[in-house]
């Protein structure tokens, strides 16, 4: 295909593209956005294949911006973890795309500004999976948290701005504490390079204490419980391709951070057991507390809005399990599982809100008539999202499992275990609703086109299907967990 | 590709295929979608057909599909598998026959048919499972697969009534998945040809731990065998058409649950390690409980299909038994209650659809007479009902007279004494219906008649459940010939107990 | 293979008889040809009988069939009651499913005298029974479906009887006693055995005439011949244990039966405490059997004579009873001869099956011999007070009530055959050399208990007294579907139950409130901030420390 120097000159072209492109798009303004962007966005997405060769063991490609070289310049690296988050990215974010292109109005306002915000956004993570720069990273978050809140408050009318507002103010929480831990670090070390921090790293309460506040940030910045409270207003209201995005990847890249620090920079030292264990107890409230409220909700919306704080909490299990290889597999899995099901569920959503006009749960009896393909695409999801075989969600809590009894730690089984009955629950609210014969007052029923249904079924069979792909992300993760396990 | 893993793969394509196409047919596309079924249908009882000579020559065949890291989804043909695939392959060909009849004109069809194809997909899959994960996946599909059949009237009632099958199912997939998980921590392997007991050879400081593995997988399974008290979703699910409660409990659902118990004492414990460990007579006292509660449910039934269902609940705890009596002939009674059950199950449930479907009678109070209108279809039923009963020569008294005798080789008199009871409360709540349908007066005009030309009902809906039972007939009165499942099954169990 | 082949066919010609029913053109056919469906067995009986028995492996688990000379007898007997019975009900029923009954019975009750193992015995035996039933209810009324139910309820907890029997016979053939009791009491369910008797007045009565002639006598035949087939020896040997008890038994069930069919108000009920009676002599005939040195074996053909003459007299009986269109008086001769063969009255057959078995009591310990020798014929003498009372009941019958459809010479030709049949079946089967039941002392022999009979009874004019005391009640019905027709079971446990359910239900939704309120207030920020401080802090001092 091309020669891996080649290669290597595309990895940056991941941010330029979507970055460029999104400027365009601005400046070109309503009219061309589409036409514009669909093909950019697909274009980036059709990179990531080109790159994946590279992450293969052995062929860790690195970049270096400006050709600057750490500690003085920033490096961007492409590694089996960065490959994984790289490529649900460009999954969903196609899926997403086309959605949005064939659900959206091209003459409304929301138009206008989704595409610019949409491919800031992917620029944004994109670059964040690839750095391996402490403040580096912390830019690319700040520029996702941004698109994020502004895609949120899109539709500009009152619900949507006041979760959006409560998301930004949190974010912002979020991000200064993490940028204090930066600059207590930068104090400390005297850099912020990945590799570099790794290697001096020392057992001292300076560097607990950015680690905590680190931790503390991204917990918000990825809604993990109990800091999880501003997520489902924001998913829940937003337009439906956004509540796919953010579900789906916003809130994965805090996570994906999070395992840069605890099991790279601060990989060396020995003094985390207890603080990992709370972090699985945390992850363990999330399941409960997520499936439990989602179980409670009336809308679809909100339901797989709690749905996410529940799967993430699924996340944190890495933590107390993290010395086993098939916890790292589970959880990378369990990323991208989760991912394409939740966006192709938000994106179902949006089909159903758009045919019926409303999405109460109680009221889309005979959805599987109506729309059917949208309701088989939720069902896939959810099967995914309840772990049922041969899913990737299954795959990923099966390793999960087996991670648990491997590590003599069995009691983190019941959370897989539990999770998978709970979520089988909310997911069933909604199916079964959706077999029942069509009641009398569905009157109004508009159509929806398609290409839009279609895209949520591709999200979900991706989804689906992942679970044959354990194989592949655990060829393409042995490079980067064999670093990670080491501790 | 080996010629080896063809087999295996199209036995669980020739209706995967199908049910996936059919799902996106139009709803008008009535011919193609019979055709896509029956063709599918035809064409695996053709590849059983090919892979039971094969077998008897002793070929093996065994396919592997990349899954996950470290476990692959294994599926192979061992003799114990090929059984309950022929039954099904056998029984699918004809309930898809009856379920065209029977859904003639009804809505969702394409979606039905889907999920039929699928059902059997899934049970075909944990026939072949080779190894405990690749057991468990086709196990969660077949969960997933039937519940939008349970639920398919849509109304509210259905919807209920899969709620509460999807609480214990998916309970029992997570008991399940649980001990899974634990067994695959602990063997080397769970293949389970490759070792004939996953778990023997474990030392004696894994007791506990086999004992909880037991517990969790019995408890799994348990959920669609409907051992008691976990039965509860069974009686609810007849809310369901005829031909899905016929599938319910006779080729796929109840009998998965059973099927995998089956996998759990003989191949993932070991009759010996199971028998030595107590497992075994746990599993017997459950068993019997769920039969002689099954039988006492039944007999309080009016409604024709819900007296049917604690039947079930009943029977295939026999099946049960027949394993977790230490001794080959109850081995041999318990498997060969695994097909001769499923044989008279779906007879019994095709009947009574055709009573519904023709005369609208639903309750047993309402078949007065019914012998006289619908001679045919009572004469099945009879047959059927008798056979239940365990009375020769019909399918049930051989697996019932292997059962005994099994009892009282392995000493367990009550054994013996809990089956005769059992036949005798079974032969209460059938032999009325009998009764009814051949001896009284009809006592009233039907409920809902409706005439159908030639026969005394469509034909479509008439041929299968003669057919079925026919076969009932035959397995039994030929029992001892070699093409017999029981014969067949005298193999399966000598391996089983390396005699 | 050839006794195979020419057995099989034959047997289950009635069965294919009956099958053919359901094509309503083929039923003319049938109908001319159903009361002939048992010649070809006798027929194939006859040309298989001598050679051994032949084994079809393929056939269920492996059945065995042939014929030994008891079989024959039972089987030359049940032809023609079933001959003269199909002639009856050809005329007098036209129901296919009554058809379908009788045909089926018939294989039955046939077919189970030419196996030699239990899988095929037990097939043909059930197979009766449970089509017997529609002989039972053939009246169709609330009161014959209360009798089949009653009736089948107690056939099938025999059938559970013998079914544990023959499993633990073939499986653990050491616990001989075990098996042997087993066998005997289910088989006890179609002779009237204790407890199993409530059922014999209550099928008699609510079954049509003929059904009672044939429940009483190839139906009890069927059942004796499996005691005979197949009990097993008990340890051998005069004075076993086992033997000596089924002696009691039926020595009870002799008198016993005797007893309650005197008091009887209805002649056919009588006549089913007779056959109790009767039985129970047969048992004890084969008890001698067992305590005997040559086994069952030896009497079984004394015994498959004796049960066959019952069962030509009790059939021509139940027939003369209700199915006999002769005047009165005729009738009662008729009946009284038939009687007397019955109370075994010297040159009958019934007296020479008598003999026949007594001869074999010599072989028994001198004690138990003594007591047998004294015993037998006293149950002549019960046989022939409970006749007296049958005929004095018979003559205060009303000759109306006379079901159509009999014909005279039919039943006088059963009758003849009851009476003349044994001697020939004795001579041609060889007999007991030893026995030359012309003497005078035999005569004798047979003569004064019935001597005795009538001592006893004339004084108390037992069969002229209009009232008798009311019979015994019979059983309500089958306690099993009793209880399936009892409202449901405990209705007030369940209510706790479901309250407990609905407690938990209401605990959860309770916390799931209490969840949600406080997800509300988490969004105020400055309890967020406090989470976010306390998260921070609990991360950090888990560092730390």
């Amino acid at each position: 295909m091309s020669t891996p120097a080649f290669a290597a000159a595309l990895v940056p072209a991941l941010v330029w593209i979507p970055l460029s492109l999104g400027a365009l798009s601005f400046v070109l303004g309503r009219a061309a956005s589409p036409w514009l962007v669909l093909p950019g966005l697909l274009a980036t997405a059709g990179v990531v294949p080109a790159l994946l060769p590279l992450a293969a063991p052995g062929g860790i490609a690195a970049y270096h911006l400006g050709g600057w070289m750490p500690p003085l310049g920033i490096a961007w690296r492409l590694d089996g973890l960065s490959a994984i988050m790289l490529a649900i990215t460009a999954i969903v974010s196609a899926g997403v795309g086309i959605f949005a292109s064939s659900m959206m109005n091209r003459m409304d306002r929301q138009s206008e500004w989704f595409w610019p915000l949409l491919l800031l956004l992917i620029a944004g993570l994109n670059a964040l999976f690839l750095t391996r720069d402490l403040f580096n990273a912390y830019v690319t978050l700040e520029i996702v948290s941004l698109a994020a809140v502004a895609l949120v408050t899109i539709t500009g009318t009152s619900a949507p701005i006041v979760a959006g507002m409560r998301y930004l103010l949190a974010a912002l929480a979020g991000s200064l504490s993490y940028l204090l831990a930066v600059a207590l670090l930068y104090a400390r070390y005297g850099t912020l390079d990945f590799d570099l921090l790794a290697t001096v790293m020392q057992d001292d309460p300076i560097g607990m204490l950015a680690l905590a506040l680190a931790t503390a940030g991204l917990f918000i910045k990825s809604a993990l419980f109990p800091l999880h409270v501003w997520l489902p207003p924001a998913h829940g209201s937003a337009p439906a391709p956004v509540s796919a995005m953010l579900s789906a990847l916003v809130v994965k890249a805090g996570f994906y951070l999070l395992l840069r620090l605890w099991f790279e920079v601060f990989a060396a030292l020995d003094s985390l057991a207890a603080a990992r264990v709370l972090i699985g107890l945390c992850g363990a409230g999330a399941v409960v507390w997520g499936s439990m409220l989602a179980l409670c909700q009336q809308r679809l919306k909100p339901l797989l809005a709690y749905s996410t704080v529940a799967q993430l909490g699924y996340l944190l299990l890495l933590f107390p399990l993290a010395e086993v290889v098939s916890a790292w597999q589970g959880t990378l899995i369990l990323v991208c599982a989760h991912g394409t099901a939740k966006a192709a569920m938000f994106l179902a959503a949006g089909i159903i809100l758009r045919a019926y006009g409303h999405d109460r749960i109680i009221a889309i009896g005979g959805a599987a008539r109506g729309v059917p393909l949208t309701t088989f695409a939720l069902g896939l999801a959810g099967v995914s999202l309840i772990g049922l075989p041969p899913s990737g969600g299954f795959a990923a809590k099966w390793l999960l499992l087996v991670a648990a009894f491997e590590s003599g730690r069995w009691w983190w089984s019941f959370v897989p275990l539990g999770g998978g009955l709970l979520a089988a629950g909310y997911v069933f609210i909604i199916l079964a609703r959706a077999f029942e014969a069509p009641s009398a007052d569905t009157g109004d029923f508009a159509q929806v086109p398609r290409v839009a249904e279609l895209a949520a079924l591709a999200l979900a069979l991706v989804s689906f299907m992942l679970g044959f792909a354990g194989n592949a992300v655990a060829i393409g993760l042995d490079s980067a967990i064999a670093e990670m396990t080491r501790s | 590709m080996s010629n080896d893993a063809l087999p295996p793969l199209l036995i669980l394509l020739s209706s995967l295929l199908p049910g996936l196409i059919i799902f996106f047919l139009p709803e008008k596309s009535v011919r193609l979608r019979t055709a896509l079924n029956l063709c599918g249908a035809l064409f695996k009882v053709a590849v059983v057909i090919v892979v039971l000579q094969g077998v008897y020559a002793g070929l093996e065949y065994s396919a592997s599909v990349p899954f996950l890291p470290g476990n692959d989804l294994v599926l192979r043909i061992d003799s114990l598998a090929l059984l309950f695939v022929t039954l099904s392959a056998g029984l699918w060909l004809v309930m898809t026959v009856y379920a065209v009849s029977y859904l003639e004109d009804s809505p969702n069809r394409s979606r039905f048919f889907g999920f039929y194809s699928l059902c059997v997909s899934a049970t075909v899959g944990i026939a072949m499972a080779g190894d405990l994960l690749t057991l468990f996946v086709f196990y969660e599909l077949l969960t997933i697969a039937t519940y939008p059949l349970v639920v398919h009237n849509g109304t509210p009632e259905a919807r209920r009534a899969g709620t509460v099958y999807l609480a214990f199912t998916i309970g029992g997939g997570v008991l399940l998945l649980a001990g899974t998980v634990w067994v695959q921590t602990l063997a080397v392997s769970t293949n389970f040809l490759e070792v004939a007991g996953v778990l023997e050879g474990l030392g004696q400081e894994h007791e506990t731990a086999l004992r909880l593995i037991f517990a969790l997988m019995v408890g799994g399974f348990g959920v669609k065998a409907a051992v008691v008290p976990l039965h509860q979703w069974l009686p609810r699910a007849m809310v369901a058409p005829a031909p899905v409660s016929a599938l319910l409990h006779a080729v796929a659902v109840v009998k998965a649950g059973a099927f995998g118990i089956i996998r759990v004492v003989y191949d993932v414990y070991g009759v010996e390690l199971s028998h030595a460990l107590g497992l075994s007579d746990a599993l017997a006292v459950l068993a019997t409980a769920t039969i002689l509660y099954g039988s006492f449910q039944a007999l309080r039934q009016d409604d024709l299909k819900l007296r049917l269902a604690y039947s079930t609940v009943s029977q295939v705890s026999y099946i049960l038994l027949g394993i977790a009596l230490y001794s080959p002939l109850a081995s041999i009674g318990g498997l060969s209650h695994l097909v001769h059950q499923g044989l008279m199950k779906i007879t019994l449930f095709l009947c009574a659809g055709n009573l519904g479907q023709t005369l609208g009678i639903h309750k047993v109070s309402e078949m007065n007479g019914a012998g006289a209108r619908m001679p045919w279809t009572m004469a099945a039923f009879s047959v059927a009902a008798l056979g239940m009963i365990g009375l020769p020569p019909f399918a049930g008294f051989i697996s019932k007279w292997y059962l005994g005798s099994g009892a009282v080789q392995s000493g367990a008199g009550w054994a013996l004494v809990v089956l005769l009871i059992s036949s005798l409360l079974n032969a209460a709540y059938f032999l009325p219906i009998l009764s009814r349908v051949w001896f009284r007066k009809q006592t009233g005009p039907w409920p809902e008649e409706k005439s159908f030309g030639r026969f005394e009902t469509k034909a479509g809906l008439l041929f299968p459940p003669v057919t079925t039972a026919i076969a009932t007939v035959a397995v039994g009165l030929f029992a001892g010939t070699p093409v017999s499942p029981l014969s067949w099954i005298r193999d399966v169990v000598a391996v089983e107990y390396r005699l | 293979m050839t006794t195979a082949a020419w057995l099989l066919p034959a047997v289950l010609l009635p069965a294919v008889l009956g099958l053919g029913l359901f094509w309503p053109r083929l039923r003319g056919g049938i109908v001319r040809v159903l009361p002939f469906s048992s010649w070809p067995l006798l027929a194939a009986a006859v040309l298989a009988f001598g050679s051994p028995p032949t084994d079809l492996p393929w056939l269920m688990l492996g059945v065995r069939v042939g014929v030994d000379p008891p079989a024959l007898m039972l089987i030359a007997a049940g032809t023609l009651i079933w001959t003269v019975a199909g002639l009856y009900i050809v005329r007098h029923f036209q129901a296919p499913w009554f058809l379908g009954a009788a045909l089926a019975t018939q294989a039955g009750s046939l077919g189970a005298l030419v196996t030699f193992d239990p899988i095929g015995f037990y097939f043909f035996f059930s197979l009766m029974t449970v089509a017997s039933y529609g002989l039972v209810v053939a009246g169709r009324s609330r009161r014959s479906h209360d009798a089949g139910r009653l009736y089948l309820g107690l056939a099938l907890v025999g059938e559970m009887l013998i079914l544990a029997g023959f499993l633990i016979g073939s499986t653990a053939p050491e616990a001989r006693s075990l098996t042997a009791a087993l066998l005997v009491a289910g088989f006890g369910a179609k002779l009237g055995l204790p407890a199993f008797h409530i059922a014999l007045p209550v099928a008699y009565r609510a079954a049509p005439y003929v059904g009672g002639a044939l429940l009483s006598s190839v139906l009890v035949n069927a059942a004796i011949f499996g005691v005979l087939r197949f009990l097993p020896p008990d340890g051998g040997g005069p004075g076993a244990s086992g033997a000596m008890a089924l002696i009691i038994l039926g020595l009870l069930m002799a008198f016993g039966g005797a007893m309650l069919g005197i008091v009887q108000r209805d002649a056919r009920a009588l006549l089913g405490y007779s056959t109790a009676s009767q039985m129970g002599i047969a048992l004890s005939a084969i008890g001698i059997g067992a305590g005997h040195a040559g086994g069952i074996a030896a009497t079984a053909p004394a015994v498959a004579l004796f049960a066959a003459h019952h069962g030509l007299v009790k059939a021509a009986l139940f027939l003369g009873l209700g199915a006999l269109p002769l005047r009165q008086d005729w009738r009662l001769g008729f009946l009284l001869v038939l009687s007397l063969s019955l109370a075994a009255a010297p040159l009958t057959g019934g007296a020479l099956a008598k003999l026949w078995v007594e001869s074999a009591a010599d072989h028994l310990p001198a004690h138990w011999a003594g007591a047998v020798h004294w015993l037998l014929p006293l149950t002549s003498t019960a046989t022939a007070l409970l006749m007296v009372r049958f005929l004095g009941l018979v003559m205060r019958l009303p000759a109306t009530r006379m079901e159509p459809g009999g014909r005279v010479a039919d039943l006088l030709g059963l009758g003849l055959a009851a009476v003349v049949l044994p001697w020939a079946a004795f001579t041609l089967a060889g007999g007991n050399q030893q026995l030359t039941v012309l003497t005078p002392a035999h005569l004798w022999l047979g003569v004064w208990p019935l001597l005795l009979a009538l001592l006893i009874a004339l004084p108390s004019r037992l069969g002229m007294k209009a009232a008798a005391p009311p019979p015994p009640p019979a059983s309500p019905g089958l306690p099993v579907a009793e209880l399936a027709r009892r409202p449901a079971l405990g209705s007030a446990r369940r209510h706790q139950w479901a309250t407990g359910v609905t407690a938990s239900a209401d605990l959860l939704s309770m916390a799931l409130l209490h969840m949600i309120v406080t997800e509300g207030k988490m969004r105020s920020f400055p309890r967020f901030g406090v989470l976010f401080l306390g998260l921070a802090a609990a991360c950090g001092a888990a560092l730390l420390l």
